[in-house]
């Protein structure tokens, strides 16, 4: 009788130890696949995890597991996701509003001027430019990306000149 | 307010994608620092080197005869580049009516009364 009741107890054991390992393995995998999902998902996914969005890792602006938000799967950094979202050149303008938004920069535009978000540093982290036809070439739709020191990046967090083509990533315009 | 597009002397150039440096006021003039695009109509033009947007010309957006300037808006970081250069945004809007100019971008707003606006150019 003991012999059954100790074996119940280490069996009970095993179970629990199994929940308490693979549990938050399942939660991550699924998080994961969220990320991996379609264009549409990557805003909401990139809040959630960040890093776990691309297979091009940007070492630089990876942090160390030290210094994640204590229960968060990576902490969020913007830059990240702001080139997760412009990577491709396929961003639209209104994407892009809604993820400057979500940030809580400041949205700003003047009568005829550019589409910005800055950030509460006051720097302009998004310039979302519709083009003109006035411009050589016929300047097409574009954004030109801070990240949060100030400096001039494109999607990957390289640091780009003012007049280079990744200071100038191409996205499609739909706002009116 | 009518845009600059309409003013002889600027019409050559697209500002909006021309990144101002520096910006100078001193009494009775009023000068912009800036990498200028021009239009391919203009003899200044140059097509663009690879990897690059446009061909810029550094040169000055000068306004002489200046009678009144306010300036608000101001406080914005300036943005660096890969070069470790300084700029502070492209001129997003350049407006006048009459005498009365008003430019508009990272750096502020500028609205100033002038007798001249003329572009001086220094390649670099």
């Amino acid at each position: 009788m003991a012999s059954y009741i100790i074996g119940g107890i280490v069996i009970a054991g095993f179970v629990v130890m199994t929940c308490v390992v693979l549990c938050p393995v399942i939660a991550t995998a699924a998080t994961m696949s969220v990320s991996a999902g379609s264009g549409a998902s990557i805003l909401a996914a990139a809040k959630v995890t960040g890093a776990a969005l691309t297979d091009q890792p940007n070492t630089s602006i990876i942090k160390p597991a030290s210094e994640t938000a204590r229960g968060a799967l990576v902490r969020y950094d913007a830059d990240f996701a702001a080139g997760q979202l412009t990577g491709g050149g396929r961003a639209t303008a209104s994407q892009l509003d809604e993820f400057g938004a979500a940030q809580g920069w400041t949205r700003g535009q003047s009568a005829t001027g550019p589409l910005k978000y800055e950030d509460g540093n006051g720097i302009a982290r998004l310039t979302i430019k519709r083009g003109s036809d006035r411009a050589p070439g016929s300047g097409s739709p574009h954004v030109e990306i801070r990240n949060d020191a100030g400096l001039r990046v494109d999607p990957y967090g390289h640091l780009v000149t003012r007049s280079s083509l990744g200071n100038h990533t191409p996205i499609e315009w739909n706002l009116p | 307010m009518r845009s600059y597009t309409e003013l002889r002397q600027l019409r050559f150039l697209y500002l909006e994608d021309s990144y101002v440096l520096d910006v100078v006021a001193e009494p009775g003039t009023l000068i912009l620092k800036v990498d200028l695009v021009f239009t391919e109509d203009h003899p200044e033009y140059r097509p663009p080197e690879p990897g690059d947007r446009y061909s810029y010309t550094r040169g000055e957006l000068k306004f002489s005869g200046v009678s009144r300037l306010t300036w608000s808006g101001q406080g914005a970081q300036p943005a660096v580049d890969a070069s470790g250069e300084r700029d502070y945004g492209c001129v997003d809007s350049l407006e006048f009516e009459g005498s009365r100019y008003r430019i508009e971008g990272d750096f502020g707003i500028i609205d100033l009364e002038a007798e001249l606006v003329m572009i001086q150019m220094s390649k670099h």
